[in-house]
């Protein structure tokens, strides 16, 4: 049996840091929209994170990131005082901010499943075509063989193009 | 161990769902869908059951004590089962489980009772199913080998040409499985029964 323990636990690390990244992104959209003191947050973000790229120090940064949103609402007084408007317009717009950054995280969540069973549906494709070809005999068998040969080569493609690598 | 990891994220998953039932706020949680089934305590604790156990085989197999490993799995499949979709994969993987081992242990009539097992708790295109057929080929692999070691050559050839239907059915239905997780509409789906 091949273990693929580390491998998956490789795989949805990478999907949480993915949508540890698209987090980062979102959040960055709604302070910006904020305006006033969140004009300041962006450029600790990349001093915040290593410049070797680590998954873990930009989830660090985002990590980082909830705690730093209360300070923009120390804006609002500013903002308050010019319009009350800008006000709502601002709550609506990180509402909506909140939103698709849940939508986009279901979405990746969703992804990361989907190619994890995949990936297992195609290590059984392999085994099985590997032993049915191992056994074919007669031309009906070898036909067979050839015909689970061309699913796992499709299946494989597939999975390669959609998913990237399984291991 | 692949199938240790299938649990953990079972059981992550299901306490990551409880983790956001019990916040205060939806936060950082997943927006609920209303329309899914939530998962009660009885079958969290089943799943956090099976995990353990499948750990415990993990364990004994390290070492090479299959039959250590296929005691703890015999504990899990035995367990009180509550009617859940994920109950049934946990069993349905557990029995292949089981019958691998057996397979290893040169125990071809155990492989196939598990395998008879599991499959009642595998039903349409999924990879449990699939996994299964799988399996059940490689012990009809292993039978025909038996069979022809032993000069019986005619028992030999029928093992064999079960075993390749089995391994085919067993594609087909994997191919199936990476189509539906994939959204692949291509064709090539057919629906294959299970029979001797």
């Amino acid at each position: 049996m091949t273990s693929t323990t580390a491998s998956e636990r490789t795989r949805h690390a990478a999907g949480r840091s993915v949508a540890a990244v698209a987090l980062a992104a979102l959040l960055g959209l709604s302070l910006d929209m904020c305006g006033g003191a969140a004009a300041s947050r962006p450029p600790e973000s990349p001093s915040a994170a290593p410049t070797g790229g680590a998954y873990p120090s930009e989830t660090k940064s985002v990590q980082g990131q909830p705690s730093e949103e209360p300070t923009p609402s120390a804006a609002p007084p500013a903002a308050a005082a010019t319009s009350p408007g800008d006000a709502s317009s601002g709550a609506r717009a990180r509402e909506a901010a909140r939103a698709e950054l849940a939508r986009a995280q279901r979405d990746l969540e969703t992804a990361n499943s989907d190619c994890a069973a995949a990936c297992r549906a195609l290590a059984s494709m392999e085994r099985a075509t590997d032993h049915l070809c191992a056994l074919a005999g007669d031309s009906d068998d070898q036909s067979r063989c050839d015909d689970a040969r061309r699913k796992v080569l499709a299946a494989r493609e597939r999975v390669r193009s959609t998913c990237g690598s399984c291991q | 161990m692949k199938t240790t990891s299938l649990y953990v994220l079972a059981v992550a998953g299901v306490c990551a769902l409880a983790a956001c039932r019990n916040e205060g706020t939806p936060s950082g949680c997943p927006a609920a869908d209303t329309s899914a089934a939530p998962i009660d305590a009885p079958v969290m604790a089943f799943l956090s059951a099976a995990r353990a156990l499948h750990h415990e085989a993990d364990v004994h197999e390290s070492t090479g004590d299959l039959e250590g490993a296929s005691a703890a799995l015999a504990r899990l499949v035995a367990l009180p089962a509550p009617a859940a979709v994920e109950v049934d994969e946990v069993l349905a993987d557990a029995h292949a489980r089981l019958a691998e081992l057996g397979l290893r242990r040169g125990d071809l009539a155990t492989g196939e009772r598990e395998v008879r097992a599991g499959l009642d708790h595998a039903q349409g295109a999924t990879y449990f199913r699939g996994h299964l057929l799988e399996v059940e080929g490689r012990i009809e692999e292993a039978r025909a080998s038996t069979f022809a070691d032993a000069g019986r050559g005619p028992e030999a050839a029928q093992a064999r040409a079960r075993a390749i239907a089995l391994l085919d059915e067993a594609v087909s239905v994997q191919e199936q499985v990476i189509q539906k997780a994939l959204g692949t509409t291509d064709g090539g789906t057919h629906d294959v029964d299970h029979g001797k």
